[in-house]
């Protein structure tokens, strides 16, 4: 199930999604981390950040809302301590990374400059917990570009741009980021959501807002996934409530060349091994050989 | 993993102990005060999505046991899981009650008995010196009571209404045990008191607290407790923490 993408193999094209998988490591007691295709780790900042104050989670129907705020060691202890601990693992490293401001993201891709084991760079343009930086760099196609260029002119990783759902036309988006030099694009972040509390009358998270995850999002994945990968030429990693491999082979189906597992970790650690099993099976028992023969098997009346 | 339910019975309608059957192994990894990931869904369903985090309440022989409250729809649909059966649990997880002191009182309020229960069973075990406080709004409420009694621990009752034991809040004697370890589970008020007891007469507490979680592990950052140290991973770092280190 070997998968080349923007010059990088990888194991497999079943990955873990930001920010719901800490660095790997977490998981590593429960989960073989070599099936893993690839590791997107949490959101990097400059400097570490202490996130957003509690409650920052809430269960909806066939999802969650969480507004965590990009609560992270900072991308000098994320170099220091974390990658070598990765190198040990056959998964690839995808460092996803936040800047509150253009320099800032530009300054956290110089950190990573060069850094072995740091396999991709993963740019969340699409954050919709934090105040500055995140989702206002993803809402505004001018905006993406000119940041996705300078990223890509501080690097020499290939460079995955996550983009967001909460915008009008993800399409023209994707289009932007892609003239503008990114090595893929990975969809979707979360949706914006809220929750109240009833008897109280108060928001259920402290953030007021939060972002949507889980199954309960999937279909809307599905359709920008499906937009998106038609749109453009750079490969399209498909995100969005992915919990079995039926999910899986729906994002390949709709065109995606790879998937992140976000939600699922939580409630089966397993979730990505026994998708990885289940793909396999599937390509056996319909005859695909890879991943774009599936990406082209889709039938449209 | 998934374990066979050996037990899943019903103690005063509302609080319900699941008995799990585990092997040796995990029973020797089992440190008291930590907690297991239980999945509550039915398992071609996406609805709850997330585990309940329940406290360790017993270990006997090849078997786990949680004591759990029904708070709403989650606890509610794990009361439906039925002996033979399977139940995906992660564990154990978390942080545990350090056992260098030699007197530890368990002050459990509600439910909260399900997170302290076992330090006290098995510190009493050790040779340590154990006192048990439990209190209830009455006597009905009591479900941990037979437990108690069962392995012969220590205890004092207290009951609001006054239907059993001393009549009153678990707090109103904490004076007397200034020489012991205290290690306490249970309401965030009743918690916010001990802990200001607690630093008032300067004792060694340590308080088991709850936060929903989603991953348990770690991961995912959403069970924050704040602390003198800044936030903390209740599932990590927790979910005993230093009473004078949490801000309630």
């Amino acid at each position: 199930m070997k998968v080349e993408l923007f010059g990088v193999e990888f194991e497999n094209p079943v990955w873990t999604a930001s920010g719901t998988f800490g660095f790997g490591l977490e998981y590593s007691p429960y989960v073989d981390l070599n099936k893993v295709g690839a590791v997107c780790v949490k959101g990097l900042s400059l400097k570490p950040r202490e996130g957003n104050p509690p409650p920052r989670i809430w269960e909806t129907p066939c999802g969650m809302l969480n507004a965590i705020g990009l609560q992270n060691p900072g991308v000098e202890f994320f170099i220091e301590k974390i990658v070598p601990q990765l190198k040990r693992y056959r998964c690839k490293v995808v460092a996803n990374i936040y800047g509150s401001s253009v320099e800032e993201y530009v300054l956290v891709a110089k950190e990573l400059k060069g850094v072995e084991g740091v396999d991709a760079i993963e740019l969340n343009i699409s954050c919709p917990n934090v105040k500055k930086g995140g989702l206002a760099f993803g809402v505004d196609p001018k905006e993406s570009a000119k940041l996705t260029e300078k990223v890509k002119g501080a690097t020499d990783k290939p460079v995955i741009v996550k983009l967001s759902p909460n915008v009008t036309d993800i399409v023209e988006m994707a289009k932007s980021v892609e003239s503008a030099g990114a090595d893929a694009v990975s969809a979707i972040n979360t949706l914006l959501g809220m929750a109240i509390d009833v008897k109280k009358r108060k928001p259920k998270i402290k953030n007021k807002f939060g972002g949507l995850s889980g199954p309960a999002i999937k279909p809307v994945a599905v359709r920008m996934v499906y937009q998106v990968s038609r749109a453009v030429k750079i490969p399209v990693i498909g995100i969005g409530g992915i919990s079995n491999w039926e999910d899986a082979v729906e994002f390949f189906l709709a065109g995606a060349r790879a998937v992140q597992v976000g939600t699922a970790n939580f409630f089966n650690p397993k979730a990505v091994e026994e998708i990885v099993e289940g793909v396999k099976r599937y390509m056996e028992e319909n005859g695909f050989a890879s991943i774009e023969e599936i990406n082209g098997a889709l039938i449209e009346d | 993993m998934a374990f066979k339910v050996l037990e899943n019975r019903s103690l005063n309608g509302r609080d319900y102990l699941l008995k799990v059957k585990v092997d040796k192994e995990l029973i020797l990894k089992v440190k008291p005060g930590q907690f297991g990931m239980v999945q509550v869904r039915p398992s071609l369903q996406f609805d709850p999505l997330l585990r309940r985090p329940l406290g360790i309440f017993d270990l006997e022989g090849d078997s786990v046991s949680f004591l759990y409250r029904v708070y709403g729809r989650g606890t509610e649909l794990l009361t439906r899981l039925t002996p033979k059966e399977e139940v995906e649990i992660l564990m154990p997880l978390g942080s545990s009650i350090p056992e260098k002191g030699s007197r530890y009182l368990f002050i459990a309020g509600g439910i909260g008995i399900g997170g302290v229960f076992l330090g006290a069973k098995l510190f009493k075990e050790k040779g340590k010196e154990v006192l048990i406080l439990y209190g209830e709004r009455n006597r009905e409420s009591l479900s941990a009571l037979s437990f108690i009694e069962k392995y012969s621990i220590d205890s004092v009752i207290y009951t609001e209404d006054g239907s059993f034991g001393k009549k009153g809040l678990i707090t109103q004697d904490l004076s007397l045990y200034k020489d012991w370890t205290w290690i306490a589970c249970g309401p965030t008020p009743m918690l916010k008191a001990v802990k200001e007891i607690a630093e008032e007469l300067s004792v060694e507490c340590y308080l088991s607290l709850d936060r929903r979680m989603a991953c348990g592990v770690g991961a995912c950052l959403g069970c924050t407790v704040e602390t003198v140290y800044g936030y903390k991973r209740c599932c990590v770092e927790g979910p005993i923490f230093k009473a004078d280190e949490v801000i309630l």
